[in-house]
Protein backbone atom coordinates (compact mmCIF):
# COMPACT_ATOMS: atom_id res chain seq x y z
CA UNK A 1 0.00 0.00 0.00
CA UNK A 2 2.68 2.58 0.36
CA UNK A 3 3.71 2.34 -2.86
CA UNK A 4 0.25 3.59 -3.83
CA UNK A 5 1.56 6.84 -2.12
CA UNK A 6 4.75 7.15 -3.65
CA UNK A 7 6.88 8.90 -5.78
CA UNK A 8 8.90 7.61 -9.18
CA UNK A 9 12.96 7.39 -8.00
CA UNK A 10 14.02 11.04 -8.44
CA UNK A 11 16.44 11.54 -11.51
CA UNK A 12 19.72 12.92 -11.26
CA UNK A 13 19.62 16.38 -12.00
CA UNK A 14 22.80 18.74 -12.43
CA UNK A 15 25.10 18.47 -9.60
CA UNK A 16 26.45 21.97 -8.18
CA UNK A 17 29.05 21.72 -11.00
CA UNK A 18 27.53 21.21 -13.63
CA UNK A 19 24.89 23.75 -12.44
CA UNK A 20 27.24 26.33 -11.98
CA UNK A 21 28.83 25.74 -15.43
CA UNK A 22 25.62 25.92 -17.29
CA UNK A 23 23.99 29.22 -15.41
CA UNK A 24 28.12 30.97 -16.37
CA UNK A 25 27.37 30.29 -19.90
CA UNK A 26 23.85 31.17 -19.61
CA UNK A 27 24.98 34.77 -18.00
CA UNK A 28 26.34 35.74 -21.50
CA UNK A 29 22.41 36.26 -22.53
CA UNK A 30 22.27 40.12 -23.03
CA UNK A 31 18.73 41.31 -22.78
CA UNK A 32 20.00 44.50 -25.12
CA UNK A 33 20.87 42.11 -28.00
CA UNK A 34 17.65 40.15 -27.82
CA UNK A 35 15.84 43.30 -28.25
CA UNK A 36 17.66 44.06 -31.18
CA UNK A 37 17.18 41.41 -32.67
CA UNK A 38 13.58 40.89 -32.07
CA UNK A 39 13.09 44.64 -33.62
CA UNK A 40 15.07 43.36 -36.54
CA UNK A 41 13.10 40.67 -37.36
CA UNK A 42 10.51 41.92 -37.39
CA UNK A 43 11.51 44.79 -39.44
CA UNK A 44 12.42 42.20 -41.84
CA UNK A 45 8.69 40.81 -41.67
CA UNK A 46 7.42 44.06 -41.98
CA UNK A 47 9.07 45.23 -45.05
CA UNK A 48 5.96 43.37 -46.88
CA UNK A 49 3.29 43.81 -45.21
CA UNK A 50 0.86 45.32 -47.40
CA UNK A 51 -2.60 42.73 -46.30
CA UNK A 52 -0.62 40.06 -45.98
CA UNK A 53 -2.17 37.62 -43.31
CA UNK A 54 -0.67 34.05 -43.70
CA UNK A 55 2.66 33.01 -44.41
CA UNK A 56 1.74 31.30 -47.32
CA UNK A 57 0.04 34.30 -48.80
CA UNK A 58 4.09 35.72 -49.69
CA UNK A 59 6.49 32.70 -49.96
CA UNK A 60 9.11 36.20 -50.76
CA UNK A 61 8.00 37.29 -46.50
CA UNK A 62 9.52 33.47 -45.75
CA UNK A 63 12.29 34.37 -47.51
CA UNK A 64 13.29 38.06 -46.16
CA UNK A 65 12.99 36.28 -43.02
CA UNK A 66 15.55 33.63 -43.95
CA UNK A 67 18.17 36.39 -45.55
CA UNK A 68 17.69 38.56 -42.22
CA UNK A 69 18.72 35.60 -39.67
CA UNK A 70 21.28 34.24 -42.53
CA UNK A 71 22.83 37.75 -41.90
CA UNK A 72 22.55 37.72 -38.35
CA UNK A 73 24.38 34.53 -38.18
CA UNK A 74 27.10 35.41 -41.13
CA UNK A 75 27.84 38.58 -39.24
CA UNK A 76 28.66 36.27 -35.64
CA UNK A 77 30.79 34.64 -38.38
CA UNK A 78 28.57 31.40 -38.43
CA UNK A 79 28.44 29.52 -41.71
CA UNK A 80 24.88 28.80 -42.11
CA UNK A 81 23.35 25.47 -44.17
CA UNK A 82 20.47 26.09 -46.04
CA UNK A 83 18.59 22.63 -46.13
CA UNK A 84 16.72 23.09 -49.56
CA UNK A 85 13.69 20.74 -48.98
CA UNK A 86 11.01 22.16 -51.17
CA UNK A 87 8.57 19.85 -52.83
CA UNK A 88 5.19 19.56 -53.78
CA UNK A 89 4.65 23.03 -54.38
CA UNK A 90 6.41 24.17 -51.22
CA UNK A 91 9.46 26.35 -51.14
CA UNK A 92 10.99 25.11 -47.58
CA UNK A 93 14.73 26.18 -46.38
CA UNK A 94 15.48 24.90 -42.82
CA UNK A 95 18.74 26.96 -41.62
CA UNK A 96 21.15 25.22 -39.48
CA UNK A 97 24.03 26.22 -37.92
CA UNK A 98 25.99 23.23 -35.96
CA UNK A 99 28.41 23.25 -33.21
CA UNK A 100 30.37 19.99 -33.20
CA UNK A 101 30.64 17.98 -29.96
CA UNK A 102 34.55 16.69 -28.93
CA UNK A 103 33.62 13.21 -27.72
CA UNK A 104 30.48 12.44 -28.71
CA UNK A 105 29.94 14.56 -31.77
CA UNK A 106 27.55 11.69 -33.04
CA UNK A 107 25.14 12.82 -30.63
CA UNK A 108 23.14 16.07 -31.24
CA UNK A 109 21.28 18.26 -29.42
CA UNK A 110 18.84 20.25 -31.33
CA UNK A 111 17.67 23.72 -30.11
CA UNK A 112 15.29 24.93 -32.69
CA UNK A 113 12.68 27.69 -33.49
CA UNK A 114 11.01 28.47 -36.55
CA UNK A 115 11.41 31.70 -38.87
CA UNK A 116 8.46 32.38 -40.60
CA UNK A 117 5.66 34.33 -39.24
CA UNK A 118 1.99 35.87 -39.62
CA UNK A 119 1.69 39.77 -40.08
CA UNK A 120 4.91 40.99 -38.43
CA UNK A 121 5.52 38.27 -35.40
CA UNK A 122 7.22 39.58 -32.68
CA UNK A 123 6.40 37.20 -30.01
CA UNK A 124 5.70 34.76 -32.72
CA UNK A 125 8.54 33.25 -33.30
CA UNK A 126 10.78 36.77 -33.41
CA UNK A 127 11.55 35.73 -29.58
CA UNK A 128 12.31 32.32 -30.26
CA UNK A 129 14.86 33.07 -33.29
CA UNK A 130 16.48 36.01 -31.21
CA UNK A 131 16.93 33.44 -28.66
CA UNK A 132 18.93 30.80 -31.05
CA UNK A 133 21.25 33.67 -32.02
CA UNK A 134 21.65 34.84 -27.98
CA UNK A 135 22.88 30.54 -28.25
CA UNK A 136 25.02 30.67 -31.19
CA UNK A 137 27.13 34.03 -29.39
CA UNK A 138 27.73 32.09 -26.30
CA UNK A 139 28.58 28.99 -27.86
CA UNK A 140 31.36 29.69 -30.36
CA UNK A 141 34.48 29.34 -28.93
CA UNK A 142 33.62 27.32 -26.39
CA UNK A 143 33.58 23.28 -26.91
CA UNK A 144 30.52 20.44 -25.49
CA UNK A 145 31.13 16.78 -25.35
CA UNK A 146 27.95 16.58 -27.49
CA UNK A 147 27.38 17.88 -30.99
CA UNK A 148 24.84 21.78 -30.49
CA UNK A 149 22.76 22.13 -34.02
CA UNK A 150 20.54 25.19 -34.00
CA UNK A 151 18.11 24.52 -36.35
CA UNK A 152 15.69 27.55 -37.48
CA UNK A 153 12.41 26.00 -39.20
CA UNK A 154 10.71 27.79 -42.06
CA UNK A 155 7.08 27.19 -42.83
CA UNK A 156 5.88 26.52 -39.71
CA UNK A 157 2.84 28.23 -39.86
CA UNK A 158 1.78 26.69 -42.51
CA UNK A 159 1.07 22.95 -40.72
CA UNK A 160 5.10 22.17 -39.79
CA UNK A 161 5.97 21.76 -43.32
CA UNK A 162 9.46 22.97 -42.32
CA UNK A 163 10.29 21.12 -39.19
CA UNK A 164 8.53 17.67 -41.08
CA UNK A 165 10.84 17.74 -43.87
CA UNK A 166 13.72 18.13 -41.54
CA UNK A 167 12.88 15.18 -39.04
CA UNK A 168 12.29 12.82 -42.14
CA UNK A 169 15.84 14.21 -43.55
CA UNK A 170 17.21 13.07 -40.46
CA UNK A 171 15.50 10.48 -39.30
CA UNK A 172 18.34 8.36 -38.59
CA UNK A 173 20.58 10.74 -36.41
CA UNK A 174 21.23 10.44 -32.42
CA UNK A 175 19.11 12.77 -31.09
CA UNK A 176 19.61 13.01 -27.48
CA UNK A 177 17.26 15.90 -26.95
CA UNK A 178 15.29 18.58 -29.02
CA UNK A 179 14.70 22.07 -27.27
CA UNK A 180 11.68 23.75 -29.30
CA UNK A 181 10.85 27.58 -28.87
CA UNK A 182 7.65 29.17 -30.22
CA UNK A 183 6.62 32.11 -28.73
CA UNK A 184 8.93 32.81 -25.45
CA UNK A 185 8.80 36.36 -24.99
CA UNK A 186 5.02 37.66 -23.96
CA UNK A 187 3.95 37.85 -20.52
CA UNK A 188 1.72 39.53 -17.68
CA UNK A 189 1.64 40.31 -14.14
CA UNK A 190 -2.22 41.00 -14.46
CA UNK A 191 -5.17 39.00 -12.71
CA UNK A 192 -6.81 36.99 -15.18
CA UNK A 193 -3.94 37.19 -18.15
CA UNK A 194 -3.73 33.31 -18.22
CA UNK A 195 -6.33 31.10 -19.20
CA UNK A 196 -5.58 27.47 -19.60
CA UNK A 197 -6.79 24.26 -22.03
CA UNK A 198 -9.60 21.94 -21.57
CA UNK A 199 -8.23 19.85 -18.75
CA UNK A 200 -5.74 21.81 -17.47
CA UNK A 201 -5.55 24.25 -14.64
CA UNK A 202 -2.43 27.29 -14.44
CA UNK A 203 -1.95 29.91 -12.71
CA UNK A 204 -4.33 32.90 -12.82
CA UNK A 205 -1.09 35.09 -13.33
CA UNK A 206 0.71 34.84 -17.32
CA UNK A 207 3.88 35.66 -15.82
CA UNK A 208 5.54 31.67 -16.29
CA UNK A 209 7.08 29.82 -19.24
CA UNK A 210 5.22 26.30 -19.81
CA UNK A 211 7.54 23.51 -20.59
CA UNK A 212 6.00 20.14 -21.83
CA UNK A 213 7.77 17.41 -22.42
CA UNK A 214 7.71 13.35 -23.92
CA UNK A 215 7.69 11.03 -21.35
CA UNK A 216 11.58 10.16 -22.71
CA UNK A 217 12.54 13.46 -22.12
CA UNK A 218 11.42 13.57 -18.74
CA UNK A 219 14.58 13.57 -17.08
CA UNK A 220 15.68 16.39 -18.97
CA UNK A 221 12.70 18.27 -18.27
CA UNK A 222 12.93 18.33 -14.69
CA UNK A 223 17.41 19.51 -15.57
CA UNK A 224 15.64 22.66 -16.56
CA UNK A 225 13.29 23.19 -13.98
CA UNK A 226 16.30 22.93 -11.94
CA UNK A 227 17.92 25.56 -14.15
CA UNK A 228 15.00 27.67 -14.03
CA UNK A 229 14.69 27.73 -10.08
CA UNK A 230 18.51 28.74 -10.14
CA UNK A 231 19.40 31.42 -12.59
CA UNK A 232 19.82 34.55 -11.07
CA UNK A 233 16.00 35.81 -11.09
CA UNK A 234 14.53 32.47 -10.95
CA UNK A 235 11.88 32.02 -14.13
CA UNK A 236 8.51 30.93 -13.38
CA UNK A 237 8.25 27.42 -14.65
CA UNK A 238 4.90 25.21 -15.17
CA UNK A 239 6.38 21.62 -16.78
CA UNK A 240 4.65 19.07 -18.16
CA UNK A 241 5.46 15.84 -18.63
CA UNK A 242 3.12 13.16 -21.04
CA UNK A 243 2.85 9.48 -21.49
CA UNK A 244 2.50 8.35 -25.30
CA UNK A 245 4.31 11.32 -26.54
CA UNK A 246 1.13 13.37 -25.77
CA UNK A 247 -0.62 11.86 -28.94
CA UNK A 248 -3.95 12.03 -27.15
CA UNK A 249 -7.20 13.94 -27.99
CA UNK A 250 -6.75 16.05 -24.61
CA UNK A 251 -3.26 17.20 -25.60
CA UNK A 252 -3.80 18.32 -29.04
CA UNK A 253 -2.41 21.69 -28.16
CA UNK A 254 0.50 20.43 -27.21
CA UNK A 255 1.99 19.45 -30.55
CA UNK A 256 1.18 23.36 -31.81
CA UNK A 257 4.79 23.43 -32.97
CA UNK A 258 7.77 22.05 -34.54
CA UNK A 259 8.67 19.68 -31.53
CA UNK A 260 5.67 17.55 -32.59
CA UNK A 261 7.37 15.91 -35.32
CA UNK A 262 10.31 14.52 -33.03
CA UNK A 263 7.51 13.62 -30.16
CA UNK A 264 5.92 11.69 -33.64
CA UNK A 265 9.04 9.77 -33.92
CA UNK A 266 9.50 9.01 -30.34
CA UNK A 267 12.59 11.51 -30.53
CA UNK A 268 13.34 13.18 -26.40
CA UNK A 269 11.55 16.62 -27.00
CA UNK A 270 11.01 19.67 -24.90
CA UNK A 271 8.94 23.05 -25.89
CA UNK A 272 9.11 25.99 -24.21
CA UNK A 273 6.09 28.63 -24.70
CA UNK A 274 4.46 31.41 -23.22
CA UNK A 275 0.95 29.59 -24.75
CA UNK A 276 -0.04 32.45 -27.27
CA UNK A 277 -3.32 32.41 -28.05
CA UNK A 278 -3.96 31.28 -24.09
CA UNK A 279 -2.20 34.42 -22.96
CA UNK A 280 -1.50 37.10 -25.49
CA UNK A 281 -4.04 39.01 -27.39
CA UNK A 282 -1.97 39.79 -30.03
CA UNK A 283 -1.32 36.04 -31.14
CA UNK A 284 -1.44 35.72 -34.87
CA UNK A 285 -2.54 39.52 -35.44
CA UNK A 286 -0.79 42.74 -36.82
CA UNK A 287 -0.51 43.52 -33.15
CA UNK A 288 1.87 41.61 -32.57
CA UNK A 289 4.63 43.89 -32.03
CA UNK A 290 8.36 44.49 -30.24
CA UNK A 291 6.94 46.13 -27.88
CA UNK A 292 4.27 43.96 -26.51
CA UNK A 293 7.25 42.12 -25.61
CA UNK A 294 8.36 42.11 -21.94
CA UNK A 295 12.19 41.66 -22.43
CA UNK A 296 13.27 40.53 -19.06
CA UNK A 297 10.74 37.63 -19.37
CA UNK A 298 12.42 36.59 -22.37
CA UNK A 299 16.14 37.02 -20.96
CA UNK A 300 15.38 34.61 -18.48
CA UNK A 301 13.74 32.18 -21.28
CA UNK A 302 16.80 32.93 -22.63
CA UNK A 303 19.43 31.96 -19.83
CA UNK A 304 17.37 28.87 -19.49
CA UNK A 305 17.65 27.89 -23.41
CA UNK A 306 21.14 28.68 -23.34
CA UNK A 307 22.24 26.85 -19.90
CA UNK A 308 20.15 23.78 -21.12
CA UNK A 309 21.17 23.20 -24.20
CA UNK A 310 24.62 23.64 -22.90
CA UNK A 311 24.48 21.24 -19.94
CA UNK A 312 22.62 18.29 -21.55
CA UNK A 313 25.43 18.76 -24.62
CA UNK A 314 28.10 18.77 -22.44
CA UNK A 315 27.13 15.92 -19.67
CA UNK A 316 29.69 13.31 -20.64
CA UNK A 317 28.32 10.73 -18.56
CA UNK A 318 24.77 10.77 -19.16
CA UNK A 319 23.32 7.76 -20.82
CA UNK B 1 -15.70 -12.88 5.68
CA UNK B 2 -19.36 -12.96 4.36
CA UNK B 3 -18.30 -9.44 2.51
CA UNK B 4 -15.01 -10.61 0.71
CA UNK B 5 -17.77 -14.03 -0.50
CA UNK B 6 -19.97 -11.44 -1.66
CA UNK B 7 -16.81 -9.32 -3.32
CA UNK B 8 -16.60 -12.44 -5.47
CA UNK B 9 -20.41 -12.66 -6.20
CA UNK B 10 -21.06 -15.87 -4.08
CA UNK B 11 -23.83 -15.01 -2.14
CA UNK B 12 -27.25 -13.88 -2.82
CA UNK B 13 -28.20 -10.32 -4.48
CA UNK B 14 -24.65 -9.91 -6.38
CA UNK B 15 -25.29 -7.13 -9.37
CA UNK B 16 -23.08 -6.70 -12.07
CA UNK B 17 -23.30 -3.67 -13.10
CA UNK B 18 -22.23 -1.67 -16.49
CA UNK B 19 -21.75 1.99 -16.99
CA UNK B 20 -21.35 4.91 -19.94
CA UNK B 21 -19.14 7.24 -17.93
CA UNK B 22 -16.11 9.74 -17.44
CA UNK B 23 -13.24 9.68 -14.97
CA UNK B 24 -10.76 12.90 -14.38
CA UNK B 25 -8.20 13.70 -11.50
CA UNK B 26 -6.49 17.24 -11.80
CA UNK B 27 -3.72 17.57 -9.29
CA UNK B 28 0.24 17.32 -9.64
CA UNK B 29 -1.39 14.58 -12.19
CA UNK B 30 -3.80 14.98 -14.57
CA UNK B 31 -5.65 12.19 -15.74
CA UNK B 32 -8.91 10.46 -17.55
CA UNK B 33 -10.99 10.44 -20.11
CA UNK B 34 -14.52 9.42 -21.44
CA UNK B 35 -15.19 5.70 -21.15
CA UNK B 36 -17.26 2.23 -19.77
CA UNK B 37 -16.78 0.69 -16.77
CA UNK B 38 -18.08 -2.28 -15.52
CA UNK B 39 -18.38 -3.54 -11.66
CA UNK B 40 -20.11 -5.77 -8.94
CA UNK B 41 -22.28 -4.34 -6.02
CA UNK B 42 -23.55 -6.68 -3.52
CA UNK B 43 -25.36 -6.10 -0.50
CA UNK B 44 -24.16 -5.60 2.83
CA UNK B 45 -27.76 -4.85 4.56
CA UNK B 46 -31.15 -3.92 3.26
CA UNK B 47 -30.09 -0.54 2.54
CA UNK B 48 -26.13 -0.26 2.02
CA UNK B 49 -24.38 -1.93 -0.50
CA UNK B 50 -20.98 -2.24 -1.57
CA UNK B 51 -19.73 -2.39 -4.94
CA UNK B 52 -16.20 -2.19 -7.10
CA UNK B 53 -15.61 -0.99 -10.47
CA UNK B 54 -12.91 -0.91 -12.95
CA UNK B 55 -12.97 1.43 -15.76
CA UNK B 56 -11.34 2.56 -19.10
CA UNK B 57 -10.21 6.27 -19.81
CA UNK B 58 -9.51 7.89 -23.02
CA UNK B 59 -8.87 11.81 -23.75
CA UNK B 60 -5.91 12.27 -21.73
CA UNK B 61 -3.22 9.47 -22.09
CA UNK B 62 -5.15 6.25 -22.13
CA UNK B 63 -5.47 5.34 -18.36
CA UNK B 64 -7.79 2.69 -16.11
CA UNK B 65 -9.67 4.03 -13.06
CA UNK B 66 -10.70 1.30 -10.13
CA UNK B 67 -13.03 2.28 -7.38
CA UNK B 68 -14.67 0.98 -4.57
CA UNK B 69 -17.18 2.42 -2.48
CA UNK B 70 -20.46 1.90 0.05
CA UNK B 71 -23.77 3.63 -1.35
CA UNK B 72 -26.71 3.95 1.24
CA UNK B 73 -29.61 3.37 -0.59
CA UNK B 74 -33.74 4.17 -0.12
CA UNK B 75 -36.42 2.34 -1.47
CA UNK B 76 -39.07 4.59 -2.82
CA UNK B 77 -41.73 1.94 -5.08
CA UNK B 78 -39.23 1.37 -7.84
CA UNK B 79 -37.43 4.62 -7.25
CA UNK B 80 -33.40 3.64 -5.19
CA UNK B 81 -31.89 6.81 -4.67
CA UNK B 82 -28.61 6.90 -3.31
CA UNK B 83 -25.46 8.39 -1.45
CA UNK B 84 -21.84 7.77 -1.34
CA UNK B 85 -18.24 7.40 -0.51
CA UNK B 86 -15.59 6.07 -2.62
CA UNK B 87 -12.37 5.48 -3.48
CA UNK B 88 -10.43 6.00 -6.71
CA UNK B 89 -7.43 4.48 -8.12
CA UNK B 90 -6.12 6.33 -11.80
CA UNK B 91 -3.48 3.92 -13.29
CA UNK B 92 -1.61 4.53 -16.84
CA UNK B 93 -1.04 7.20 -19.10
CA UNK B 94 -0.93 10.29 -17.27
CA UNK B 95 0.03 14.13 -17.98
CA UNK B 96 2.13 14.88 -14.75
CA UNK B 97 2.97 18.58 -13.80
CA UNK B 98 5.97 20.12 -12.05
CA UNK B 99 7.64 23.47 -11.16
CA UNK B 100 11.02 24.53 -9.87
CA UNK B 101 9.87 23.90 -6.79
CA UNK B 102 8.91 20.38 -6.78
CA UNK B 103 11.08 18.32 -8.96
CA UNK B 104 9.03 15.34 -8.33
CA UNK B 105 7.13 12.50 -10.59
CA UNK B 106 4.85 10.21 -9.48
CA UNK B 107 4.74 6.49 -11.54
CA UNK B 108 1.96 5.05 -9.31
CA UNK B 109 -1.94 5.04 -8.70
CA UNK B 110 -3.49 8.14 -8.10
CA UNK B 111 -6.05 8.16 -5.10
CA UNK B 112 -8.80 10.22 -4.58
CA UNK B 113 -11.92 10.34 -2.06
CA UNK B 114 -14.99 11.05 -3.46
CA UNK B 115 -18.82 11.15 -2.08
CA UNK B 116 -21.05 9.79 -4.49
CA UNK B 117 -24.62 10.99 -5.50
CA UNK B 118 -26.93 8.62 -7.03
CA UNK B 119 -30.45 10.00 -7.95
CA UNK B 120 -31.85 8.37 -10.68
CA UNK B 121 -31.79 4.61 -10.02
CA UNK B 122 -34.43 2.66 -10.24
CA UNK B 123 -35.25 -1.17 -10.18
CA UNK B 124 -37.40 -3.60 -12.27
CA UNK B 125 -37.30 -7.05 -11.65
CA UNK B 126 -33.58 -8.46 -11.57
CA UNK B 127 -32.76 -5.19 -13.53
CA UNK B 128 -31.77 -1.93 -12.26
CA UNK B 129 -31.29 1.67 -14.34
CA UNK B 130 -29.53 4.76 -12.98
CA UNK B 131 -29.76 7.93 -14.90
CA UNK B 132 -26.82 10.47 -14.37
CA UNK B 133 -24.98 10.38 -11.10
CA UNK B 134 -21.74 12.46 -10.08
CA UNK B 135 -18.88 11.29 -7.59
CA UNK B 136 -17.37 14.33 -6.55
CA UNK B 137 -14.07 14.64 -4.29
CA UNK B 138 -10.17 15.32 -3.68
CA UNK B 139 -7.34 13.77 -5.51
CA UNK B 140 -4.16 12.87 -4.15
CA UNK B 141 -2.16 16.00 -4.15
CA UNK B 142 -4.94 18.13 -3.75
CA UNK B 143 -6.71 18.46 -6.98
CA UNK B 144 -9.91 17.91 -7.84
CA UNK B 145 -11.75 14.49 -8.70
CA UNK B 146 -14.58 13.14 -9.86
CA UNK B 147 -16.77 11.01 -12.16
CA UNK B 148 -19.82 11.52 -13.91
CA UNK B 149 -21.79 8.36 -14.93
CA UNK B 150 -24.36 9.36 -17.69
CA UNK B 151 -26.07 5.71 -17.64
CA UNK B 152 -25.61 2.52 -15.63
CA UNK B 153 -27.54 -0.99 -16.30
CA UNK B 154 -27.27 -3.46 -13.43
CA UNK B 155 -28.47 -6.90 -13.42
CA UNK B 156 -29.24 -9.09 -10.38
CA UNK B 157 -28.16 -12.57 -9.95
CA UNK B 158 -28.11 -15.45 -7.31
CA UNK B 159 -30.93 -16.70 -5.76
Amino acid sequence: MLSLWACAPAPELLTDGQLSAALAVAAEVDTTRLTNDVARMVEAHAADPGEVRAPWDRPHKRRAGEATLTAALNELGLTVTVEDDSGDGWEIHNLIVEFPGVSRPDEVVLVTAHYDVWYQGADDNSSGVAVLLELARALIGKETARTVRIVAFDAEEVGLIGSARYFRRHINDDVRLVINMDSVGFASTEAGSQVAPPGFTLPDVGDFIVLMANDVAAREALVLGQLAGALPEPLALQGAVGSDDHRSPGTGDFHRSDHSQAWTQGTPGLFLTDTTNFRNEHYHTETDLPETLDYGFLTQVGQLVVAGAWAIADEEDAE
Amino acid sequence: MSVFLWMLGLAEAAELTFAVDAGYVGSDVVMGGFGASAGLRVPLTDHLSAYGDVGGRLFLPASAELGLGLLASGYFGHWRPGVGVEVSAFVGGRVQRFTPDALTLRDGPVLSVRGVARPLAFDQGAWGFSGPALALGVAQGGGLSFNVELVQVAWRFGP
